[in-house]
């Protein structure tokens, strides 16, 4: 009750702080505040399938069929924050280079761990068993989660993006304005608390 | 040494196998080459005269052996399965031997796929090809690959029912990075351009190295409940 | 070389149906031992949980040789099974379907040595060199059954190995059950055929 509370008014704060605080970015100007909902949710989003991998391993490893419950409740939230990120960075997409999408490289990267995500359910739907249901989900979420570094990390290499440059640039500078980055960083912050929060209420029965 | 020397002998004990089976029957091989050349010629006819650019002849490519590969790899598991001889397999045969014997098949009937189609598509479309050797190269590392995940994929589906529509579903996701890698090293190739081997193609091998051995060590836990 | 098999509190719960409750018991080494039960019971499921091809909802299940327990890893190189469910394949001729399995099942040299002993025991060595496409249902049982010694395997678990035979055919399960007995493997028999249960040293009812 307690933690609920505390959550709400920290989270109350960070939309005050993102409204109020930070001042128009160069060139982007006032549409930069969709970029403190959109980083949150696309970190949370690979956080969340990271954890679910993790508990995949942990399945495989012990059997407890709790380890699969935790994996599969992640991998749903993962979904959830995944869809908003897409959302969120088309919108902005749109309101700022004109189109919703353009198969940008972070676009690709994200747009293919939400086709992880529904692969990996459309599986857990075909087997009835659970306990076949929880070790097959276990295998493919670990084997997708091996073929995403590549994308995540190579991709954006090789194409030249319309993306801004990652915050933390080559030469390991931090390129923000110190107000945008302590708020950002509570953002992310906040937006990891309320998906454990998530997580941790119910079991998941998919 | 003499656990690894059997587990060799049973890994081409069971290539030699799947080889027989499919001389004999050829079920797979032709509805996969026939699959090719189907998809081939329709975006031939399509296209007709017009010449392509490098990055467009890539594409198709590697559109079409992507979804041939989905038409005829799953079979090494999927005909096991519906003919019954799955359950025989898995009580006398231990896991590794089937996957990698089971693996390379698919891998020389990729490689025979590539090998039928490349030249029939160069022909079609009216390719050409500057840098022939570095093109082998990839569809080499590439056909590895695919072969690596779509084996591991297709053993999963034994146990879940609806498998040919899931097989594409949960396989692309993971070949995509091996896709969009491949299609642009393929495209360099048929570009005139100067074709430098860098570091993509370390990323392609590294990408072998690491789906062909999670592969190895998840197919155990597929293998064995 | 014989296999005890312990087992206790077993539950399986399939597709929300248990199957038994808490059951236990222990099949003696070198000995042949029958459960039997009506059709649904889960005679089929019980081995299928003995060999390690389903895992129980709960319960312990522990193998022994020669009084030390041994691994699952080992004991998987042990089982030959023979079931309904299980094919051959039917583009290789006996000779070559038994070869292949005995190679994978032990090793090429060994294989070579036992399955033409084995075609011999079950009566198929005219049609040794024939595809298994052209045999009879009890042809091909036979050949199934032909497993069993060609595998070079102590645990025996046989689901209705008489299926589709005919008196010929039944007295090759009993001399196949007499081989095994002088060979102390263990042999774990599933049936409701009286004449099968008639080979067993103990019996296990499901009820």
């Amino acid at each position: 009750m307690f933690f609920d509370t505390s959550l709400t008014a920290l989270t109350l704060a960070v939309i005050w702080a993102v409204f109020y605080l930070v001042p128009p970015a160069q060139g982007l100007g006032d549409l930069v505040r969709i970029a403190f909902f959109h980083i949150p949710t696309a970190w949370v989003s690979v956080l969340a399938f990271v954890l679910s991998a993790w508990w995949s391993i942990l399945y495989l490893k012990t059997r407890k069929i709790e380890a699969d419950a935790l994996s599969c409740r992640s991998a749903a939230l993962g979904l959830i924050f995944c869809l908003l990120a897409t959302i969120s960075g088309a919108v902005f997409a749109k309101l700022t280079w004109g189109a919703y999408w353009n198969w940008d490289p972070r676009q690709i990267t994200i747009f293919i761990l939400l086709l992880v995500y529904g692969a990996y359910f459309a599986l857990r739907s075909a087997i009835a068993e659970p306990p076949v249901r929880a070790r097959l989900s276990a295998v493919y979420a670990l084997f997708a989660g091996a073929a995403m570094p590549f994308l995540i990390f190579v991709i954006p290499r090789y194409y030249s993006s319309l993306h801004p440059e990652p915050v933390i640039n080559a030469s390991g500078h931090i390129d923000m304005d110190p107000v945008m980055l302590a708020v950002l960083l509570a953002a992310s912050a906040v937006m990891t608390l309320i998906y454990l929060r998530l997580l941790f209420r119910r079991r998941c029965s998919a | 040494m003499p656990i690894r020397f059997s587990a060799f002998h049973k890994t081409k004990d069971l290539l030699y196998k799947e080889l027989t089976t499919e001389f004999r029957t050829r079920y797979g091989t032709s509805a996969l080459l026939m699959f090719s050349l189907t998809t081939l010629s329709a975006v031939s006819m399509s296209i007709g005269a017009q010449s392509l650019s490098p990055d467009f002849l890539a594409i198709l490519f590697w559109i079409i052996l992507f979804f041939s590969a989905m038409a005829g790899l799953s079979r090494v598991f999927l005909q096991e399965s519906e003919q019954g001889t799955l359950q025989t397999l898995r009580i006398y045969a231990s896991s590794q031997p089937v996957f990698f014997g089971k693996f390379i098949y698919n891998v020389l009937l990729l490689f025979a796929l590539t090998l039928f189609l490349l030249p029939l598509f160069i022909v079609f479309l009216n390719a050409s090809v500057p840098h022939l050797g570095e093109l082998c190269l990839v569809l080499f590392l590439g056909n590895i690959g695919l072969s690596g995940a779509a084996t591991l994929i297709a053993s999963l589906l034994t146990q879940v029912q609806g498998q040919s529509s899931l097989f594409t579903i949960l396989s692309f996701p993971i070949i995509l990075p091996l896709l969009l890698f491949c299609i642009q090293l393929t495209a360099a190739a048929f570009s005139s351009e100067g074709f430098t081997l860098d570091n993509r193609l370390l990323f392609l091998t590294g990408y072998d190295v690491v789906i062909l051995g999670l592969a190895s060590v998840l197919f155990d836990y597929i293998w064995y409940d | 070389m014989s296999i005890e098999i312990e087992f206790s509190n077993l539950i399986k719960i399939y597709e929300e149906k248990s199957l038994y409750k808490n059951l236990s018991g222990k099949v003696k080494a070198g000995h042949c031992t029958c459960i039997t039960g009506n059709n649904g019971s889960g005679k089929s499921t019980f081995l299928k949980i003995i060999a390690g091809l389903s895992r129980p909802t709960s319960g312990s299940l522990l193998y022994y040789k020669e009084g030390s327990t041994l691994p699952l890893a080992k004991l998987r190189e042990q089982i030959a099974f023979v079931s309904p469910e299980m094919q051959l394949y039917d583009a290789l001729t006996a000779t070559e379907n038994l070869l292949f399995f005995a190679s994978m099942a032990a090793n090429s040299a060994l294989a070579k040595e036992l399955v033409p002993k084995a075609l011999q025991l079950v009566g198929l060595s005219s049609v040794a060199d024939k595809k298994t496409a052209t045999f009879s249902t009890g042809m091909k049982q036979r050949l199934k059954l032909a497993m069993l010694p060609a595998s070079n395997r102590s645990l025996w678990l046989l689901d209705e190995p008489s299926s589709n035979l005919d008196a010929a055919g039944r007295k090759i399960v009993e001399k196949l059950i007499e081989h095994a007995k002088k060979k102390e493997y263990t042999v774990l028999l599933a049936t409701n055929d009286p004449l099968e249960v008639a080979y067993a040293d103990t019996i296990f009812c499901l009820s």
